[in-house]
């Protein structure tokens, strides 16, 4: 690649939202979950309440934009998706902005989805990532592609 | 006339300044809302506060950590993400960079979100309420 290439891929790369996120289905949801309770729990002890409760808002947010609902009390046609935080890294925002793909920041979960008499209709995990970015790249920015395959895995659209 | 011209494009550069800024302005109006309604919203660095739903007008250059609480239910954080969407960049770059710096001292190229914010609030009994403590941007 000549210089001029590189420079502009690295401004590109400085411009852009780079961070990423890959669904895993292990079990896919069947029937697809429009209605849903949420419950997020952590295994790992690098994440607070604090950030598992940020994460739940952005994550119920986000559904929500893609047609699925969370409700705070189960109905009779409401599944239950209990999601667990195994890895939660932020990473080091400076040192991805000094050097790009240095820092990466990560975050893994695992997604289980029971129907309303409990029995699981679906499994899912999902793995975010973020390497660069605008100003090194935000983390939260992690948590919103995490929210998008979410919503994948709970309409049974791993594609969207 | 390079004197008119030089005037003129200095006018050109002026104008185009902030393409951001110009277009909608340095604040954004996001909807909140939480299920069950009634929870307060409290900016946790202002400390301006709203019962839900409300429609929350907020600065754009600025992150958001905000907290919700309702009695009964475990207090919720909400943190407001800040994009700079690529075409602003692109506008910007007709200004020579004049409009970047615009739109990068008045916060004008961020969008905020997520947009709607729905709360979902849980039930003390679910669990232990979360720390208070605002995490890391």
């Amino acid at each position: 690649m000549t210089r001029k290439g590189m420079l502009v891929c690295l401004a590109a790369a400085a411009l852009s939202a780079c961070a990423s996120a890959d669904l895993e289905v292990m079990q896919a949801v069947q029937p697809p979950a429009r209605e849903v309770t949420l419950t997020i729990d952590a295994s790992t002890p690098a994440v607070t309440p604090a950030q598992v409760s940020q994460f739940r808002t952005q994550l119920t947010s986000r559904l929500a934009g893609e047609g699925v609902s969370v409700v705070p009390t189960a109905g009779p046609n409401t599944a239950q998706v209990h999601g667990t935080v195994d890895h939660y890294d932020r990473g080091n925002r400076a040192l991805r902005y000094f050097v790009p793909f240095a820092g990466e920041g990560t975050f893994d979960s695992s997604w289980h989805v029971a129907d309303a008499s409990g029995n699981e209709i679906g499994h899912c995990r999902v793995h975010g990532s973020i390497m660069t970015g605008a100003w090194g790249g935000s983390y939260e920015d992690v948590l919103d592609e995490v929210a998008k395959r979410v919503a994948g895995c709970l309409l049974n659209e791993p594609k969207r | 006339m390079n004197a008119l011209a030089r005037i003129g494009g200095l006018a050109l550069l002026a104008s185009g300044g902030g393409c951001a800024t110009m277009f909608h302005g340095t604040t954004q109006t996001i909807h909140f809302e939480s299920k069950p309604a009634g929870a307060k919203l409290t900016d946790v660095v202002s400390g301006d506060t709203w019962t839900l739903p409300a429609e929350v007008t907020l600065w754009r250059r600025r992150h958001h950590q905000l907290i919700a609480e309702l009695e009964g239910y475990r207090t919720e954080q909400v943190y407001m993400t800040r994009e700079m969407p690529l075409y602003w960049w692109e506008l910007d770059a007709l200004t020579v960079g004049v409009g970047a710096i615009v739109d990068g001292l008045s916060g004008g190229f961020y969008e905020l979100g997520p947009d709607p914010v729905i709360i979902v609030m849980e039930p003390l009994a679910a669990g232990p309420a979360p720390a208070a403590a605002a995490p890391t941007p």
